[in-house]
């Protein structure tokens, strides 16, 4: 359910890769990466 | 007709419903991933994507093909919401902020669909369209897939092959959402939800006053997001908005749907392991949480919250219930999306009683599988019934047995991996959001409410539901983060020692029932199963619930 009410009169902003975008893509894949290494742990045990 | 019977009236109509759809639909969902053959169009799919249908797949490389499709899809969400502005059907809309498009890339993609943006005001029709709306219907297919492959665990032996990922997710979305979809998108046209690709229009209204109509193509989105079980709507108040769920016809068919698949998956398991008394069994404790849900939410909803007179005319707390559906219709369908992994929603759960709130708190922490989001709710109710036959096996002094696979140690470790995550991840989320500056500046209801709605929020994200409770400032920065890793975490880490177990099964050899092997398809074991999940989930959260829940209904 949403929880902020954001206006109807919205603009483009500048095209371009923030900072943010670079952190959250990171993120992304840091988290990906944890899983990857569950992945690999629980593999380790199974063996 | 007062509140009450109309109330139970829904809800033997739906239970009628969902009885009647049983057994055709789950026959229906055990033949797809049963089946040898390959339809044309699927068999161009693979052609074009480079897959080898015939593949089968160890477990851990299943899991792998999950976690890259995955992936894949966060970042390309992301992108889509980033840009939208520069490309077509956008309707004036700006390029949603880094936090938002995060959170949100994570939130479709693992079913959860938690929004933290009002839809008609942020999202273009491509967004909604290309971005949240294929991940609705891929994310389901995906959750279906993993369950499939955790049934198979359980048919096949001395073998650690548990299908072909591609395959599964290609038929889930083939051959069972988009044609259950269409139907679903074509009845709530018939009942007045839109459908179009307009622009907004601005008009004046009678009064003087200015107001912007918004279109979108609403009613394939509320299709796919009940059927789904995804629960992301394309308007701020979700299924309360009278253009996404225009009447009390169309508020009990987006429920029917939303219930249709959890409840049928049960008797597709039973057909695949060739034993249809065992699906039985495992949709007999579903439906017995889910009425036992639905009588307590009604009963707290009209009983307790009736202070004051305008609720004692209502007859029921009535604040932040859509005046359409009334309580009864607010009662069933906040179980009923609860209980599933949906969390869409047609009236404001923090609106709802202590107590009625609580009930929906523990819908979610419950692990939703009762009868829980599409396959998700299978495969966590399979591992809870390991568990069960375990304890069993305890008590007895024998090896304890399910479907004919032994559950020793090894399949134990797993099964505790799988319902430990989501409580460690729920509880660490919101203790850091309590104890820390960033966490706490967000929070507008301070005491016993506002712990329980930072408890909700990060259960329901665990969960993949979605819902909120709202009073919590989650477009914060902090709680964005936090937010989409509870989901990422919560969705796949689950699935990866759900696989493992079924690896795990899989390799071993049947092994035969014998006289000490306990029946699992008895009432007994019916009993037993609803216990073990009520305790595994009241000793996890009963501190959090007794500071949150109970301290604020009892005051």
């Amino acid at each position: 359910m949403d929880q902020r009410q954001a206006s109807f009169t919205t603009r483009g902003t500048s095209l371009g890769v923030t900072v943010w975008d670079l952190f959250y893509v990171g993120l992304t894949i840091v988290v990906f990466a944890v899983l990857l290494l569950i992945l690999k742990g629980v593999e380790r045990f199974e063996r | 007709m007062n509140s009450t019977a109309a109330g139970w009236l829904q809800f033997a109509l739906l239970f009628a419903a969902l009885a009647a759809c049983y057994i055709p639909l789950g026959n229906y969902i055990a033949r797809i991933y049963t089946d040898k053959n390959h339809w044309r169009v699927e068999r161009g799919i693979y052609k074009l994507c480079g897959i080898d249908p015939d593949a089968d797949m160890r477990w851990s490389v299943y899991v792998r093909s999950i976690l890259a499709f995955s992936l894949v899809a966060v970042l390309f969400v992301y992108l889509i919401e980033r840009t939208q502005h520069w490309l077509f059907w956008s309707v004036g809309m700006a390029n949603v902020t880094p936090d938002t498009a995060w959170n949100t890339a994570a939130s479709f993609v693992t079913n959860t669909n938690w929004q933290n943006y009002a839809g008609e005001a942020t999202m273009g029709y491509l967004t909604q369209m290309a971005g949240l709306m294929v991940q609705q219907f891929m994310s389901a297919a995906v959750g279906l897939a993993v369950a499939i492959a955790m049934i198979r665990g359980f048919t096949r032996s001395r073998t650690d092959r548990l299908g072909n990922f591609w395959v599964d997710v290609t038929r889930g979305v083939i051959r069972l959402l988009l044609p259950l979809a269409v139907i679903g998108c074509l009845v709530l046209v018939a009942g007045g939800a839109i459908e179009n690709l307009a622009n907004y229009h601005t008009i004046t209204t009678l009064a003087g006053g200015h107001q912007t109509i918004p279109g979108g193509t609403v009613a394939s989105q509320e299709s796919i997001k009940d059927l789904g079980n995804n629960g992301g709507g394309w308007f701020n108040t979700n299924a309360a908005h009278p253009f996404e769920n225009p009447n009390p016809f169309t508020n009990i068919f987006i429920i029917f749907m939303l219930l249709l698949i959890p409840f049928a998956t049960p008797r597709a398991f039973g057909k695949i392991v060739g034993d249809n008394k065992q699906g039985y069994a495992l949709v007999a404790v579903m439906v017995i949480i889910w009425a036992c849900a639905v009588g307590g939410v009604s009963f707290f909803e009209t009983h307790l919250g009736t202070a004051g007179t305008a609720a004692q005319l209502a007859h029921g707390a009535t604040e932040g219930v859509e005046t359409r559906f009334g309580q009864p219709g607010c009662s069933v369908f906040a179980v009923s999306t609860t209980v599933t992994s949906t969390g869409s929603v047609n009236c404001f759960h923090d609106s709802l009683t202590p107590f009625g709130g609580g009930i929906a708190l523990m819908d979610i922490a419950l692990g939703e599988i009762a009868p829980g989001g599409i396959g998700a709710g299978m495969y966590g109710i399979l591992i809870l019934a390991t568990v069960t036959v375990f304890v069993a096996g305890l008590m007895v002094g024998r090896t304890p047995e399910y479907i004919g696979k032994k559950i020793r140690p090894a399949e134990m470790k797993y099964a505790s991996l799988y319902f430990l995550t989501l409580p460690v991840v729920i509880l660490t989320m919101a203790g850091l959001s309590i104890g820390t500056k960033q966490g706490q500046a967000a929070i507008f209801n301070p005491g016993p409410h506002g712990l329980t709605e930072i408890m909700y929020a990060f259960a329901s994200q665990a969960n993949n539901n979605g819902s909120a409770f709202a009073g919590l400032g989650t477009a914060a920065t902090w709680y964005q983060i936090t937010g989409g890793i509870t989901m990422l975490l919560g969705r796949f880490a689950p699935e990866i020692f759900a696989l493992g177990l079924a690896g795990s099964l899989a390799r071993q050899k049947p092994t035969p029932a014998s006289a000490g092997t306990l029946d699992t398809r008895t009432p007994l074991f019916v009993g037993m199963l609803v216990g073990v999940i009520l305790i595994l989930v009241g000793l996890t959260y009963f501190p959090a619930l007794a500071l949150g829940v109970f301290a604020e209904g009892l005051h």
